[in-house]
């Protein structure tokens, strides 16, 4: 016993070492798992509040160009509205109620990383606007990622440029679906996976995301094909181009599905039948 | 002794902040991320006792971590680097170690000073990467990253030495 005392007083410096290398590596690990860190996420309110002071630094010198993109897409979602009401006035017997199924909250990223194989992002907006973990963020011409951890006042996102995330994406100009992921390489370009044959592809054709999931509404325009091969009757290495510029990304929309609870109840009894 | 505890207490709060909103958003190259923070290691004195260093790099790495969402990455690698920092020094200017307890940074000669921190750079900044990809996948990518940040932070480090150290010798 005595001995034993004694190897811990001696060596209670190593002992330390390894306490906390094995603390941190929990930590490590806790993070790779499904769902992320539990532990030490930038949801929080003293993380959020310096990230938010350091964006506001930040944002002052880039006024310009974000004012004259904010312009932009004004004018296209005007352009939008103006479709939509008169498509509305057309066919009279859609229920309102699908055509507004969606609703958009706006966010600004205020930590945005994208140089690491796993990406995730932080936004200014959380529980108190209504934000839920498992929401879709998407822009006007992308799709950012899905909403991971959510504290009262901010919310950290799963960005696309991650090994967890796969969307569901499908081509604009044939019905055939396939799933996005990211290789780690070059945060511009993602990649299509599971993508049948039988579908006609070639470069330049546009992606958008596929709606098979209650988080994404259909049709947001993703990115155009860049390369892929064709090998052993499958497609292989299917380059996407992203739309979205990822090392900028500012102003980005959560999308609440309201009719979400609904069709994954429907689901879940269908398939327990 | 509380004057140090103070210094080194605000070093703890203001390398977060300073590798959060200057550090982390320097981007060459579209890949290369210098970790500044690790300076800490490398003016924290020798004589203090060994247990305060480790628990005061646990603290900082877990300050990193929360601020870049990183689990436990930069809290593992700074431990790491904490607890072997005496080696390579060691082994570059041949001291034991009762030696070293006497020695500050400003009495250690240039080109040691510049090995010592080149290594532990390389093996802290190889932790992290190794750490946030979690595989062995893209080796050579790996490798190519860990070398090209870990040139500018060496950089920034005895850059910002250099300026803390003349300042230092001024004031005397």
């Amino acid at each position: 016993m005595l001995q034993l005392i004694k190897f811990f007083t001696n060596n209670r410096y190593g002992l330390l070492f390894v306490l906390l290398e094995f603390i941190a590596f929990i930590f490590v690990l806790n993070s790779h798992s499904y769902h992320y860190s539990k532990f030490l996420n930038s949801a929080n309110s003293i993380s959020g509040s310096i990230l938010k002071t350091s964006k506001g630094i930040h944002d002052y010198f880039h006024l310009t160009s974000q004012n004259k993109l904010l312009a932009q897409e004004n004018e296209l979602l005007k352009n939008k509205l103006q479709k939509q009401a008169s498509n509305l006035s057309q066919k009279q017997g859609i229920s309102a109620d699908s055509l507004l199924k969606y609703n958009y909250i706006s966010a600004q990223v205020i930590s945005n990383p994208f140089r690491k194989r796993n990406n995730i992002l932080t936004i200014d907006k959380g529980e108190k606007d209504g934000i839920k973990p498992n929401m879709g963020v998407v822009l006007s011409n992308g799709v950012v990622g899905i909403t991971l951890r959510t504290s009262n006042h901010f919310t950290t996102v799963l960005s696309l440029l991650n090994s967890q995330t796969k969307i569901n994406a499908k081509m604009k100009n044939s019905p055939h679906y396939g799933s996005l992921e990211w290789n780690g390489n070059d945060f511009s370009s993602v990649q299509l996976y599971d993508l049948p044959i039988q579908a006609h592809i070639k470069v330049g054709d546009t992606v958008i995301s596929g709606g098979k999931s209650v988080i994404f509404p259909e049709g947001i325009p993703i990115g155009m094909i860049k390369s892929f091969e064709k090998k052993n009757k499958a497609y292989q290495n299917i380059n996407i181009h992203l739309f979205a510029d990822f090392s900028a990304l500012n102003y980005v929309y959560v999308v609440q599905n309201k009719l979400s609870d609904e069709q994954l109840q429907l689901e879940n009894q269908s398939q327990n039948e | 002794m509380n004057s140090s505890m103070l210094k080194y207490g605000l070093l703890l709060i203001l390398l977060p902040v300073f590798q959060l909103s200057i550090f982390n958003n320097i981007n060459l190259l579209g890949y290369i991320d210098p970790y500044f923070y690790i300076i800490f290691i490398i003016v924290y004195p020798f004589k203090k006792d060994r247990t305060s260093l480790l628990l005061s790099s646990f603290l900082l790495g877990i300050f990193i971590d929360l601020l870049t969402n990183d689990g436990g990455i930069h809290t593992f690698s700074l431990v790491f680097i904490a607890y072997f920092r005496r080696i390579p020094l060691q082994v570059f200017a041949s001291k034991t170690p009762l030696e070293l307890e006497e020695t500050s940074i400003q009495n250690i000669n240039f080109p040691v000073l510049f090995l010592w921190i080149s290594s532990l750079t390389l093996i802290h900044h190889f932790l992290v990467f190794l750490l946030e990809q979690f595989s062995f996948e893209n080796f050579g990518n790996l490798l190519l990253k860990t070398f090209l940040s870990a040139i500018l932070t060496i950089l920034l480090i005895l850059f910002s030495l250099q300026l803390f150290l003349t300042k230092k010798s001024n004031a005397q």
